[in-house]
């Protein structure tokens, strides 16, 4: 059995177009979402300037921005980056790109764009063009599991390489904002109308957020190298979009992954700001005696980003190992959940070797990963 | 050794469990009418059937005579995961969805508009908590399927596995259960070795 | 009010999708969540969109709704309430 480790990584979000970017702007407290008005209704997302990820496309791609759609451009932007800090073959049998996303191009459906062919609304299409661009050998996978997408991705192919399949696997997880999803939460309710606040008591809902994050995933063991010691996904079996209330399926994933009863120094949580979601953690947390383990959400900075948020808070979580440093979750101030949790209110500089990262969504669906510092 | 236990395909208004049709509507119906047929014929009771999408719809009830079957719930539910595919996604509810977009979204569409939802209504209805995982394949993958389900067979018991597609004209459903050994050691000799040629056969034929 | 109360069952049978049920078997006294017809949190934010779409009735949060969306009685006289 291989080992897997996390290595190079990027980020495209309204924070910055690389992870050196993202981490340092998060650092010093730097908030994604703002006021955004998406077919006359005005919203508090995260948002990407068009003109500037265009801008940047053409600049490091040379390629016609018109002939990919923004998610896709934010995409191939992202792996560029990745492969671009690697020493990676795409056309190796033993390289394979994963892709994960909740909704694609689905502001397809709403926009005119005549240069995209109607066939790019599908997952595999989407996949099939980032991955066409980078002469990939072997197809793509493309993982489609609501909000733990980006986390199962990452747990697929720490299972491929455990399994000797491949040497390097490509995560990129990405979702865009659109008025498709923007209306679609509005109507459970569950968008709140300020920048959101993870754990807090007065929370009143997740703010979308759109961004692409890509990750390399190997069997090299390198200075600096986050093993992925451990992951599970379980389903709650209960409702198809409120979680458990006694957060079953997470608390058995926590369970399995935490074997010998591990404490990790920190948890990187779910922590969308919705009442059930973060209630229902609280609760997985204590049953697995966690209630005392530092514990953050980065939500509050990025919102949620769908597809991409298991990626990108990933990437957050082995940067946190590898430059000691916890991060404030950002929009708390007052205990909001039943159990109170140790919840990170500053960042600073802590030694830390290992974290735990959460993921749970629609379907009822739990992930959890322990990651590790070599 | 691994081997499929339980298979159901459901394809042109017919439902097949184990090879042998078990419900059929007339050709002129459309898909959606068999659903609500066969869900009849299966003597379901179960009143939320008719909140789900297609996609759900064709889940449940390819998923009911594999997991009311004795040979499969002899597996236990925690440890059983569910793997399953398609090309379309929920794509049929996403286009249905934003129609309401516009005048009233509809919460009840809405929460469709995910294929791995499917996975989360044969989970309620069963009470199956293990491994889920969906992919999005352009045709149904058996190597794929096979493959991941051998990697969760290390720690998991069974797998429900397949491929459930929606769209404008046709659905088309393929479940089968795989579990690492027979249930019962007299009737192995029934079961169908687990492996991408009998899962592409099955599919076929 | 009796033309209401009956216009609103087939109404809710049919935003609910609940095909099952047919609007004679509705008690307009009976609880609509919980036990009575068992509706749940999605069926909820269902009946907010039927006011509005329906009646032209807008309610901000489900929370607010729970005595409205006691009964169907108690949500027709919200509704003739509304009304004046």
């Amino acid at each position: 059995m291989n080992k897997a480790f996390l290595h190079n990584s990027n980020i495209i979000s309204p924070l910055g177009f690389n992870t050196k970017q993202n981490f340092n702007a998060v650092c010093e407290g730097g908030v994604a979402m703002q006021n955004h008005v998406f077919n006359g209704v005005t919203y508090c997302a995260a948002v990407i300037t068009s003109k500037l990820l265009d801008e940047t496309f053409v600049q490091q791609t040379k390629s016609n921005p018109q002939e990919f759609t923004r998610l896709e451009k934010m995409c191939i932007l992202s792996v560029q980056d990745v492969l671009n800090n690697s020493d990676i073959d795409t056309k190796s049998k033993r390289t394979l790109f994963i892709f994960s996303t909740t909704k694609g191009n689905i502001d397809l459906l709403e926009n005119n764009t005549p240069q995209i062919p109607g066939d790019r609304i599908y997952l595999h299409e989407t996949a099939q063009a980032i991955s066409a661009y980078f002469g990939f050998l072997n197809k793509p996978l493309v993982v489609s599991n609501a909000c733990i997408s980006g986390l199962l991705a990452i747990i697929i192919a720490k299972r491929l390489i455990a399994d000797n399949q491949y040497d390097n696997i490509i995560v990129t997880g990405a979702d865009v904002v659109s008025t498709f999803t923007l209306s679609g939460f509005n109507s459970l309710g569950a968008l709140s109308n300020k920048v959101c606040k993870p754990f807090d008591k007065n929370r009143t809902g997740i703010n979308l957020g759109e961004a692409a994050a890509s990750i390399l995933i190997s069997n090299q063991q390198q200075k600096d190298g986050v093993e992925i010691v451990s992951a599970c996904s379980a389903n709650d079996a209960n409702h198809i979009s409120g979680p458990s209330r006694t957060g079953e399926g997470l608390y058995k994933c926590l369970q399995k992954i935490l074997a010998d009863n591990v404490i990790p120094d920190f948890i990187n949580a779910h922590g969308t700001a919705t009442e059930f979601n973060d209630e229902m953690e609280s609760i997985a947390f204590n049953r697995a005696g966690l209630q005392n383990t530092l514990a953050n959400s980065l939500k509050g900075y990025y919102g949620h980003t769908l597809g991409a948020a298991g990626v990108l808070e990933s990437i957050f979580c082995a940067e946190s190992l590898r430059q000691n440093k916890i991060i404030a979750s950002t929009g708390f101030e007052n205990q909001g959940t039943s159990i109170e949790l140790n919840i990170i209110k500053k960042t600073e500089s802590k030694k830390n070797k290992t974290c735990l990262k959460t993921a749970s969504g629609f379907g009822g669906c739990n992930a959890a990963v322990l990651y590790k510092l070599n | 050794m691994s081997y499929i236990l339980s298979h159901t395909k459901i394809k042109n208004n017919c439902l097949w469990h184990d090879g042998k049709l078990i419900a059929q509507s007339e050709d002129t119906l459309n898909y959606t009418g068999f659903l609500e047929e066969a869900y009849k014929f299966l003597n379901l009771s179960y009143p939320k059937f008719f909140k789900m999408d297609a996609l759900s719809k064709l889940g449940i009830l390819c998923a009911e005579p594999i997991l009311a079957n004795k040979n499969s719930s002899q597996f236990s539910k925690e440890k059983t995961a569910i793997v399953l595919s398609n090309s379309n996604s929920s794509l049929q509810t996403d286009i249905a969805y934003s129609k309401t977009m516009s005048d009233f979204p509809s919460p009840s569409l809405f929460v469709y508009t995910l294929p791995n939802i499917v996975t989360g209504e044969i989970s309620i209805k069963h009470k199956i908590t293990g491994e889920n995982a969906f992919f999005i394949e352009p045709a149904f993958n058996a190597d794929l399927l096979h493959n991941y389900t051998e990697l969760l067979l290390q720690e998991s018991d069974a797998v429900l596995c397949g491929w459930l597609n929606t769209d404008e004209k046709a659905c088309e459903g393929f479940l089968y259960f795989v579990a690492k050994q027979p249930a019962n050691d007299e009737k192995k000799i029934n079961f169908i070795k687990h492996n991408p040629n009998s899962i592409t056969q099955l599919y076929t034929n | 009010m009796e033309n209401l109360i009956e216009n609103l069952k087939k109404q809710i049978i049919e935003q609910l999708n609940l095909a099952e049920v047919k609007a004679e078997d509705i008690d307009p006294s009976a609880p609509l969540f919980g036990e009575g017809l068992g509706l749940d949190s999605i069926d909820a934010l269902e009946l907010i969109v039927l006011l509005e779409k329906n009646y032209g009735l807008k309610i901000q949060e489900p929370k607010d709704a729970k005595h409205i969306f006691q009964s169907v009685k108690t949500l027709a006289e919200y509704i003739t309430s509304q009304k004046k």
